[in-house]
């Protein structure tokens, strides 16, 4: 079956592996080329380092007119993060284009982790923290990466 | 909304030799500055060619990202400006480019279903998120008319 959708998706793959953004790694699954397993590293010299955070994307038919619905399975303790995984990122919501593919996706999503947006607060604790208790915080931060290298196992 | 696409570039013909039966070697040509009469012909017997021609849509240097290739895909299918927009069977005329005001290209198609798809009464760019209007026609302004020649002997 062939599509726009698909289409597209297999030019975001090839592009994602002959041109790889760093930090950042996704690949369809093997049955289904609108979803997506994707892993995000947690920047050097940043809390987030040594995080390995596994994502979910979901494309739609409408994709690249739509966006795609975009999770993260890896526990997350950030203000714009869900604790169902669900993302506040406004490329995701109402500013989403077409000219966006899996890269700048997963870069956006990357760059929000050490740059957090305060005005929309997804996860009201690690907001506060964030704000008032930058030490507990990163502390907890912390706490998410070393979580992210064992999940698998349990 | 009524999308005029840019002209498309009229086909080149690259063989330049359709009276000839031999041509002069162009290396001497250029170094011949002194004396045009050193022009060497050649033994050489044309049986028979092919013509090549070529279109482009012309739309290179109009997009402003035009340092690498990129500007030769359609940003929002990603497949060649030359090539088909998602749905067309065929490249062309059937899949024309169209520009924005504010001097964007994509497949008239992509672009199409992009602007429906925000469901707004003031549908944006995808690239620079200016609301979108259709640019006029452009005139391309062909410039490498004297292309390479391409010749089967």
């Amino acid at each position: 079956m062939s599509t726009s959708a698909r289409r597209r998706l297999l030019r975001d793959f090839r592009r994602l592996q002959n041109d790889p953004p760093s930090g950042v790694t996704g690949a369809p699954m093997d049955t289904n080329i609108m979803l997506w397993q994707a892993v995000i590293f947690g920047p050097d010299d940043t809390p987030w380092e040594g995080g390995t955070f596994k994502l979910v994307l979901e494309f739609t038919e409408d994709y690249p007119n739509k966006a795609p619905s975009v999770r993260f399975l890896t526990k997350m303790f950030h203000p714009n993060i869900y604790n169902d995984g669900q993302i506040c990122l406004d490329i995701l919501q109402n500013q989403w284009s077409p000219i966006y593919d899996i890269s700048a996706i997963l870069t956006s999503i990357q760059s929000l982790l050490c740059d957090p947006n305060p005005a929309s607060p997804a996860n009201s604790e690690a907001s506060r923290l964030y704000n008032e208790n930058r030490r507990e915080y990163n502390r907890r931060v912390r706490e998410i990466v070393e979580q992210s290298w064992v999940e698998d196992e349990s | 909304m009524d999308p005029p696409p840019p002209r498309r570039r009229s086909p080149r013909y690259h063989n330049q030799l359709s009276n000839n039966n031999s041509f002069s070697s162009p290396g001497k040509k250029t170094n011949s500055s002194s004396n045009a009469g050193t022009e060497t012909k050649l033994k050489i017997k044309i049986k028979r060619y092919h013509g090549v021609a070529k279109w482009t849509w012309g739309v290179s240097g109009f997009n402003n990202d035009d340092d690498d290739d990129e500007d030769e895909v359609c940003i929002v299918c990603q497949s060649a400006f030359e090539g088909c927009a998602p749905g067309v069977k065929y490249p062309g005329d059937e899949s024309p480019v169209v520009f924005g005001k504010c001097k964007h290209a994509f497949h008239l198609q992509c672009v199409s279903t992009w602007l429906q798809s925000q469901n707004s009464n003031n549908p944006t760019c995808p690239t620079c998120r200016q609301e979108w209007e259709f640019g006029a026609e452009r005139t391309v302004v062909d410039d490498d008319a004297e292309g390479e020649e391409s010749v089967d002997v």
